[in-house]
């Protein structure tokens, strides 16, 4: 196979049309007749919802239909696709009926003719509420009296997991040290700048449902849609085609998801709702805040025997446990620890549903670890970068089995790791630390070490960890009659560069100019099946993959083709730099465009041959390619305001074979800006009636141009993977999930010398100030 | 029954007159009205620049002002940038360029901001050119690029 463009950082498709203001997001959408929905939600966080009058609203003038919970009971629930082990069960009308559970949660929809006279009718709904005892705390939420969130359960415990292999009883059996800790993770959540957006056009001599949404997963949420609102799937129909971010904030279907299509059915008219960023705040999925007790089993040469622990996951009013068993999973990192055992709790509390965001809880896991880790090193006198040396899965030690979590394809960690501590200048570091120290600077620094799950994921895989659904992406080349191509795919662009990355495959795999690639994403009829939406890590990988098989059917074809018109036998052909040729007379060739005149003329093709040029790869992955990355922070903590400055950070990474640079550092940095955001600014704060406290950017502080670290450098190295023709990994979470575990890292051992040794987070000043003051009177 | 009121504004070059509430703002004036959907609805509380378009000249957030506030005012969208056979303005093809870009959310407003920064400032240091970023909320690139966009457009006279 040529690889003319994979390696390149060729431009994206995409951008022409997104600088110019040509996108088309969802809320770009407009249609003949449109009508506008807005959304009355709870004011209160737990409460019993004694009755909802909408008439004054219906009479306003430019009001079309107002729905509550009422007419949409039994008709409209939302679907569970995540299922824990033990899982319990409950009815989740698309609207409130009986009772309220969070602050936000819809309880009306009005339909207008414009969507200011919808908002405005929303004031004129009354609703009376019998507030109950609300419980935001997951311990709290856990204690026998709390008050419940759905009566009909014992508790409030929604999902139960057991996450474990090897013997962990021995191992803790065995240990010389053993070093237990409680790790905070606090609320915060993906908040992509587009908020969420639906519009529905029901085609009703048709009976054609067409429904345009700023959704990771066209294909899934059509297939959802179909069986909600009980329209057959052939005739459902979800476009995304620009979408604004998501980073797993799209993900999960929402009420209003099926609300909108239901009513546009209904009214037979185009209905469009577009959320506020306030209604973001307290409507899309939250995430994050995970409360870990976890302890580490070592000896006294540094070799970890174990780890086990309990991760309380606080998923709000949700039913759905998604990031607390990602942290389990992730407990092992890249290292030869033979035990693990994790309890995982997703316990329901009244706040907003938890959900995705980038990484999931595998930040958490691998924080989590290596702070324990640097916990034992500092006991026995050992170098963190040491310690970790010490127990990384050895090259030669792939493929590698680890307890609890999926196989290893492949690594080189202990030369990542070098790259990383050359580029960041671990030994100058260390000296300067102790430099400033003496001068009585807060500085310190911060390594944390992780393992990335990638191109999700195998079907059955899936299943197994009760995702309800495979894992597969679908890819589809057609070479035109004239030569050029176009590939159609189930991914979605959200900023992550997909389009250009296949069309990088597709002409590596053809022989082709770039250019001559067109590729066509988020349409759920027009493009092949995806089980899994755009995430995961999965769209290079996976998505690549797809296509890269789909285009090596399509030049099988091709070969034959040619071989039958040059009257050769199919193996004496070559294919290279765009030509077919006979081995030996190279001047004898045929493009590909002139193979594909021929299969569209069809005059002369091989007997039995169907005319045509196209294939497509419904591709279910073999396994989860596992990609490698090692972070390393420099801080300072300002000793009166403490206040963070980065004053250095390094992410060394190995993503296997890199389809497009420029890709990969854009996922990486973006993505450590977020955590900048999640650890020193952003928190979704509760108080103790449930009520959100932070509800706009000016009290949700998110990362700007001027926050970003002083001086920044990524190195890589490539491994490639074994589990796909590309050797290729995914690494649309790698820059997350170190982030976090360096950062804190850095920051605790900055505000050493002040007798600080926490693990929690956030890292705000404020909370560093009263953390450090604690101390002080401790 | 709302009462209207007459506004004309010059967007992108063109008159236009219109019959708008007096509280619609310049936002959805410009995408629902005139169609321009290049300017993004971001946070809608004037934090996040995802609505800058430039008034007169001069960057604003198009969310916070009304439409009738624009009444004979020029404004200029990123749709007013790219030339009539679509030829992209110099900051539109240092974006492309420099890979400043992942969703494109942010990027109109944020292409708007450094038209304002450079019509002020021809040749503005990196401390300037950050701050003057920081009016335009991005959540996918983390800035670096957008930065070397910028730093690519000054022109040094030798």
């Amino acid at each position: 196979m040529n690889r003319k463009w994979i390696g390149q950082s060729s431009i994206r498709r995409e951008d022409l049309r997104l600088v110019t203001g040509q996108g088309q997001y969802t809320a770009d959408v407009d249609l003949p007749g449109m009508l506008h929905a807005a959304v009355l939600r709870s004011a209160h966080a737990h409460a019993r919802l004694l009755s909802i009058e909408a008439s004054r609203a219906r009479e306003m003038d430019g009001i079309v239909e107002v729905l509550t919970g009422h007419e949409v009971k039994g008709i409209l629930s939302m679907p569970l696709v995540f299922e824990a082990q033990q899982q319990k069960e409950a009815d989740r009308p698309c609207l409130a009926v009986g009772k309220v559970r969070y602050v936000g949660e819809p309880l009306a929809i009005v339909v207008a003719e414009d969507p200011y006279r919808a908002e405005d009718a929303l004031e004129a709904i009354a609703v009376s509420y019998e507030p109950l005892p609300a419980v935001v705390d997951v311990r709290e939420a856990l204690k026998a009296d709390a008050p419940r969130l759905w009566d009909e359960w014992g508790d409030n415990v929604a999902a139960k997991s057991l996450v474990s292999g090897g013997d962990v009883e021995a191992a803790f059996r065995d240990a010389d040290i053993v070093i237990s800790s409680t790790f905070r993770e606090h609320r915060h959540f993906a908040c992509p700048l587009e908020g969420r957006a639906v519009v529905a056009d029901y085609d009703s001599a048709r009976g054609e449902l067409t429904v345009w949404c700023a959704t990771q997963g066209p294909y899934r949420f059509a297939q959802e849609l179909a069986a909600v609102l009980g329209v057959p799937d052939n005739k459902v129909r979800v476009i995304a085609r620009d979408v604004g971010g998501a980073f797993g904030a799209k993900f999960l279907s929402y009420p209003e998801d099926f609300l909108v299509p239901y009513l546009a059915r209904k009214l037979c008219r185009p209905l469009k709702w577009v959320e506020s960023q306030t209604e973001h705040f307290v409507s899309a999925r939250h995430c994050r805040e995970l409360l870990t007790e976890a302890e580490i089993a070592a000896k006294n040469d540094g070799t970890i025997l174990g780890l086990r622990g309990t991760i309380y996951d606080d998923q709000g009013a949700a039913l759905e446990n998604v990031k607390g068993r990602f942290a389990a999973v992730s407990s092992i990192g890249p290292y030869r620890i033979a035990a693990q055992s994790f309890t995982v709790l997703g316990v329901v509390t009244n706040k907003v549903p938890a959900g995705g965001y980038r990484g999931l809880g595998q930040q958490s896991g691998h924080w989590v670890r290596e702070s324990l880790m640097d916990q034992v090193a500092a006991r026995i006198g050992m170098d963190p970068v040491d310690i970790r040396l010490r127990n990384f899965i050895q090259p030669h030690e792939f493929p590698h089995f680890p307890p609890g979590a999926p196989p290893y394809d492949s690594g080189n960690y202990p030369v990542v790791l070098q790259k990383g501590l050359d580029a960041f200048g671990y030994a100058k570091w260390r000296a300067r630390r102790q430099e400033l120290r003496s001068a009585g600077r807060l500085v310190g620094i911060g390594l944390c070490c992780h393992t990335e799950m990638t191109g999700f994921g195998p079907s059955k895989m899936l299943w197994s960890i009760g995702i309800k659904s495979g894992g597969y992406v679908g890819g589809r080349v057609r070479v035109e009659p004239s030569g050029t191509v176009t590939v159609f795919t189930a991914m979605t662009t959200q900023g992550q560069g997909i389009e250009v990355v296949l069309a990088q495959v597709c002409a590596d795999e053809l022989g082709v100019d770039l250019d001559q690639v067109k590729v066509v994403v988020g349409d759920s009829s027009e493009c092949p099946p995806s089980g899994y939406q755009t995430g995961g890590s999965r769209g290079a990988v996976s998505g690549g993959t797809s296509v890269l098989l789909a285009a090596r059917r399509v030049m099988e074809k091709a070969v034959k083709i040619a071989a039958h018109c040059l009257e050769a036998a199919d193996e004496d052909l070559l294919h290279k730099d765009g030509k077919i040729s006979v081995r030996g007379s190279e001047d004898r060739f045929m493009t590909l465009a002139q193979v594909a005149r021929a299969a569209y003329a069809a005059d002369n093709l091989p007997r039995d041959m169907e005319p045509g040029l196209e294939a497509t790869c419904i591709y279910d992955p073999a396994g989860l390619p596992i990609s490698f990355g090692a972070h390393f922070a420099a801080v300072e903590v300002d000793p009166e305001t403490f206040k963070t400055r980065v004053l250095e950070y390094v992410i060394a990474h190995d993503c296997g074979v890199v389809i497009n640079p420029a890709n990969v550092e854009g996922q990486l940095i973006g993505s450590l800006c977020q955590v900048l955001g999640g650890v020193f600014s952003e928190e979704l704060i509760y108080d103790e009636n449930g009520q959100l406290m932070t509800t706009n950017l000016m009290n949700y502080p998110l990362p700007r141009a001027a926050d970003m670290p002083e001086k920044m450098a990524i190195v890589h190295a490539e491994t490639p993977s074994p589990l796909n023709p590309l050797g290729a990994k995914g690494i649309g979470e790698g820059g997350t999930l170190g982030a976090y575990g360096a950062l804190a890292a850095a920051v605790k051992d900055a505000l050493a010398p002040l007798g600080y040794s926490l693990d929690e987070f956030p890292l705000t000043s404020s909370k560093l100030h009263e953390r450090v003051r604690a101390i002080g009177r401790a | 029954m709302s009462s209207k009121t007459s506004i004309r504004t010059r967007v992108n070059g063109v008159v236009h007159e219109r019959q708008v509430e007096a509280r619609l703002l310049l936002l959805d004036f410009l995408r629902s009205e005139l169609k321009l959907t290049g300017t993004h609805q971001g946070c809608e509380i004037g934090e996040c620049g995802a609505c800058t378009v430039l008034l007169n000249g001069r960057s604003i957030n198009s969310c916070q002002m009304f439409a009738i506030q624009a009444n004979g005012a020029e404004v200029t969208t990123v749709e007013g940038l790219t030339g009539p056979a679509g030829e992209t303005h110099p900051v539109q093809k240092a974006f492309m360029e420099n890979f400043a870009l992942q969703c494109g959310y942010c990027t109109p407003g944020m292409i708007l901001s450094v038209v304002d920064l450079l019509g002020r400032i021809p040749d503005p240091t990196d401390e300037q050119i950050r701050k003057n970023l920081s009016g335009n909320v991005c959540r996918c690139t983390g800035y670096e690029n957008a930065v070397k966009a910028v730093r690519s457009l000054i022109r040094r006279d030798a």
